[in-house]
């Protein structure tokens, strides 16, 4: 992976900035930026007049029509705000899995950190969560570079190492987020999505329900794709620690046909719930699966 | 072979290797690999059974296929087509006649007629003739019986020692290219012993190469009886006793004939000259070696071819021994001496036409060394003996002319003289390995009165050349030196060579080291001196050039020396059995024909067709290896069946009873063999469809 950034240094995630993370969507928000808000205020562009009713405050009365009419109207205002985003890293044991030299823990490590560090460029909030069986670390958005910071010292202590733990409920985790973010907000999920699928949709249909924006991103191993193992092998779980002795070559279709129906199952209700499913092999180039990805979003 | 069945237990202990052998890897996507498990653990448990089990039928079935079962209950597959091949024994001894007048040979050939007409329609055949070198009549077996009968009515005995090893390794070469799932190999003989080597080594690798075959074939020595009590009389020999055949001189002839038996066989010898009876003997050959004596007087020179045939055994074909010999019209000699006119030279031409007087055998010429240089080649072309007397310092290329005359089996006769000088001499010594055995270096004197001795030798023995003859010779000085090993004392003189002899080539040479001068010798004034160069001069000029007789089985050359091409240079040869036109081919030691195969004994002539090219006999002599007939003991006949797994039968009906009980038996390795085959076939979709 010659193309990994060798930290999650800013100036390292620089080379990302040429590309803006543009919600699709109509979120809400207090900041001035690049998202159209729903919500129509008292800021530079000018929308409509109403009529002044109690409450409002004075200021906006638009004292020509005023002087014209001899009725009191307000001025309204379309406003731009800026993006609230929150970053969500799947830290569970399978996530630590690497045939080859990079883990998908590190993978993902990587995505989060370059979407954190684009957004904050452009103003935007951004809130960091990770999980695994056990526990959450959350950090609710915000976009000062003191957060941005803090994000990026967070991504560094995800690990996922081998556990006897169990498994996490991706469903049940993406349902509490979506609880924990009140406003709409892009919500970028990094994880390899080795859950009941069900259960997933699950929880990213609540995100739908409550209009946030996701990015779905799969970061698989190669290896888990095609199951390209030789001779007697016993497999052990690296979440629950259960193993189990097959001889791969003989079950080698089985696992691909039910590895590509649980995905494609994922990809067929991301599809509809309108989310970007994205799926990454951590033996292809980083930067390249990312830069495509991003530009290919900026093009819609 | 059937404790190849264990080896069954070897796909389980492979299973079981690789179960314990497995590596451990910390997995992601565990929740595909245990839902697969889940929904293909019955069926790959079943799979993994059935594979087992017919990895390990795979491998009982081949343990019983290499036990090569059989069973008697008859051809159940049907009669399959059969690779015959037939080694016919062609050795000499297969010529002995049995008391019905019949010999082993046509019997052989009696019984490989009768197997050609009862092979089945899709049986092939072929015919490998066991003689001194194996000869195969057909590389691949044919069906055509038609080719089969007449290669077998054609083929003829070797008159020589049987390979029988050797032409059953070609046998087996032949069914290499065999296209059936049986094969048969059928060996016709008798009960020579020579046939049959004893050495093990030669068994055991006929053993290897059978292995390399992929079917094996089956064995049947069908053999003759021999007459091992009936006596064998056969010519050892014939040889001539005088050096040189002429007109003049009375010829005598030994002939040796063997009786290998134990007991007195009477019989006759007729000794006959070019086909005419010349004498017959009623004799009776006694245990071991007689020598018969013929004596003879040409009527007339020219090439002669003298034989022997004796009568007493029904074993005919080594009862008969030919001699071709030239009865010579005359021998050229010429005398050489540094100077015509010296006593040396007077002295040997005058003793030799003292010798010669009654007989003329002799054509004697008297030249000087320098008109002897000068016509060198004309002279060494016609002469037979040359006679060197006191000649000065040779030149290198005379003595290269020289080696060759001799080389090619003239005479030369050198008597050192006060003038002959020792490097001279010392050119036709050559260290020991040219013309003249001794290196006459050293000149001493010998005390007044003493006498030479007399060394036995052949040469004497055949001149009938009386002990005392040389007695009376004085000899005051000699020369002597080194002397070679290859020579051959013929008189001596206290202790020292006086005469010397050697063979060079075809020919031979004779040196006389005291000078025939009255100074050194009263040798040539003695009386001795007219036999002894007699003698000498006759000795020099009886070899044969080029040899006239030669063992069978050897070529023998016809050489004409011309000045001029000839008329015509077509010549008949007369063989044996028959004869064959041909054309003489020149080179540069004149016209000539070379003529190779002498695999019939007995007289070859050669008749040009133009008069002034000379006809000259041949005679090819037998090998005699296999008269001395041994029967193979009964131990050896075990021995060597084992060896080559055969069954022995001594008629042919025995041999076509064990065949058809061959045919009875019904091989079941194939049909496991098969099955094995199936099974693997089976295992490898198996093996497929349980990986994927």
């Amino acid at each position: 992976m010659n193309d990994m950034p060798g930290g999650l240094a800013p100036a390292r995630l620089a080379r990302y900035r040429a590309f803006e993370v543009l919600a699709h969507r109509v979120v809400e928000g207090f900041m001035t930026g690049l998202h159209r808000s729903p919500f129509k205020g008292f800021a530079i562009e000018f929308d409509e007049h109403r009529p002044y009713s109690p409450g409002d405050d004075p200021k906006h009365v638009d004292w020509r029509l005023v002087g014209k009419l001899d009725r009191l109207y307000v001025k309204q205002y379309e406003e731009d705000t800026s993006l609230r985003a929150c970053l969500a890293l799947d830290c569970t044991g399978s996530m630590g899995y690497a045939s080859g030299s990079v883990a998908k823990i590190e993978y993902g490590r990587y995505v989060c950190g370059v979407f954190a560090y684009l957004l904050n460029r452009q103003q935007d909030a951004v809130g960091f969560m990770s999980f695994d069986s056990g526990e959450q670390t959350f950090l609710p958005p915000a976009a000062t570079r003191k957060h941005l910071m803090a994000i990026l010292d967070r991504l560094k202590q995800c690990q996922a190492p081998v556990g006897t733990q169990g498994r996490a409920a991706l469903g049940d985790v993406f349902e509490q987020l979506s609880h924990r973010l009140t406003r709409r907000a892009l919500i970028v999920i990094v994880s390899d999505l080795f859950d009941d699928a069900e259960a997933i949709i699950r929880g990213l249909t609540h995100f739908s329900q409550r209009k946030h924006e996701v990015i779905l991103f799969q970061i698989l191993d190669r290896q888990e794709a095609t199951f390209s193992f030789a001779g007697v092998t016993q497999f052990q779980s690296r979440e629950t620690g259960e193993a189990s002795l097959a001889d791969p070559v003989r079950l080698r279709r089985s696992y691909i046909e039910q590895f590509e129906a649980h995905n494609s199952h994922l990809r067929e209700a991301c599809h509809r719930l309108h989310i970007d499913f994205v799926q990454m092999f951590t033996d292809e180039p980083f930067q390249r699966q990312m830069a495509q990805y991003l530009s290919a979003r900026l093009r819609r | 072979m059937l404790w190849a069945l264990l080896g069954m237990l070897v796909p389980v202990l492979i299973h079981l290797f690789n179960r314990a052998r497995h590596q451990v890897v910390p997995f992601g996507g565990m929740m595909f690999v245990e839902s697969s498990l889940r929904l293909r653990a019955r069926s790959l448990r079943l799979h993994a059974l059935l594979l087992l089990l017919v990895r390990m039928a795979i491998v009982a079935l081949l343990a019983l296929a290499a036990a090569r079962p059989v069973s008697r209950s008859g051809g159940q597959l049907g009669p399959r087509p059969v690779s015959w091949v037939l080694v016919l024994d062609t050795s000499f001894s297969m010529l002995q006649e049995n008391a019905s007048g019949t010999t082993p040979f046509s019997q052989a050939q009696a019984a490989a007629l009768i197997m050609i007409a009862q092979m089945a329609s899709a049986d092939d055949m072929s015919i490998v003739l066991a003689g001194t070198t194996p000869r195969v009549l057909f590389d691949e077996p044919t069906y055509d019986r038609e080719a089969l009968r007449r290669a077998l009515k054609a083929a003829k005995p070797s008159y020589d020692s049987g390979e029988l090893p050797a032409a059953i390794s070609q046998a087996y070469l032949v069914l290499q290219a065999s296209k059936h799932s049986r094969r048969r190999v059928v060996i016709l003989t008798d009960q020579q012993a020579v046939n049959w080597p004893q050495d093990d080594a030669r068994w055991q690798q006929l053993r290897r190469q059978r292995a390399t075959l992929p079917v094996q074939p089956a064995h049947y020595i069908l053999f003759s009886k021999a007459l091992s009590a009936a006596p064998n009389l056969y010519v050892h020999s014939l040889q001539r006793r005088g050096p040189i055949s002429h007109p003049a001189l009375p010829e005598r002839f030994e002939a040796i004939v063997t009786n290998p038996s134990s007991s007195v066989v009477r019989g006759t010898a007729t000794f006959s000259v070019t086909g005419q009876p010349a004498e017959l003997q009623n004799l009776e050959f006694w245990p071991g070696d007689n020598t018969l004596s013929f004596p003879v007087t040409f009527a007339a020179p020219g090439p002669k071819v003298c034989s022997v045939k004796i009568e007493g055994d029904r074993f005919t074909a080594d009862n008969t021994a030919h001699l071709a010999l030239k009865v010579e019209e005359t021998v050229p000699v010429v005398v050489v001496n540094r100077n015509r006119n010296l006593p040396e030279a007077a002295f040997v031409h005058e003793a030799l036409r003292a010798a010669d007087d009654d007989e003329r055998i002799f054509t004697i010429s008297n030249i000087d060394f320098a008109e002897f240089e000068q016509n060198l080649t004309t002279i060494l072309q016609h002469a037979h003996v040359l006679v060197f007397t006191d000649v000065p310092s040779l030149r290198q290329y005379t003595v290269f002319a020289l080696e060759q005359f001799v080389q090619q089996g003239n005479g030369l006769l050198v008597a050192c003289g006060p003038e002959s000088s020792p490097a001279g001499l010392a050119r036709l010594y050559k260290g020991g390995e040219g013309l003249i055995a001794i290196h006459p270096t050293e000149e001493y004197t010998i005390p007044q009165q003493a006498t030479p001795a007399l060394v036995e030798s052949p040469i004497w023995r055949r001149a009938q050349m009386p002990p005392e003859a040389l007695r009376t010779v004085e000899v005051r000085r000699c020369r002597g030196g080194e002397e070679a090993e290859t020579s051959q004392r013929l008189a001596e003189i206290a202790d020292r060579p006086l005469i010397s002899y050697q063979r060079y080539g075809h020919g031979s040479t004779v040196t006389i080291l005291t000078p025939l001068s009255a100074e050194w010798s009263n040798l040539p004034l003695t009386a001795a001196f007219v036999p002894l160069l007699h003698t000498l001069i006759l000795d020099l000029g009886s070899s044969e050039q080029p040899p006239l007789n030669v063992d069978q089985g050897r070529s023998f050359t016809y050489l004409a020396q011309l000045q001029t091409a000839p008329k015509s240079a077509s010549v008949r040869v007369q063989t044996p059995d028959t004869h064959y036109d041909t054309k003489l081919v020149q080179d540069v030691d004149g016209w000539h024909l070379t003529h190779r195969d002498t695999t019939d004994p007995g007289a070859y002539w050669v008749r040009p067709t133009d008069p002034s090219l000379p006809e000259r006999a041949f005679a090819a002599r037998l090998a005699t290896g296999e008269s001395d007939f041994t029967v193979l003991p009964s131990k050896r006949w075990g021995h060597v069946s084992s060896q080559l797994d055969a069954a022995v039968m001594a008629a042919p009906q025995a041999l076509r009873d064990a065949v058809a009980e061959e045919e009875e038996v019904q091989d079941w390795w194939q049909l496991f063999l098969i099955c094995a085959l199936l099974l693997l076939c089976t295992e490898l979709i198996l093996g497929e469809r349980h990986s994927s």
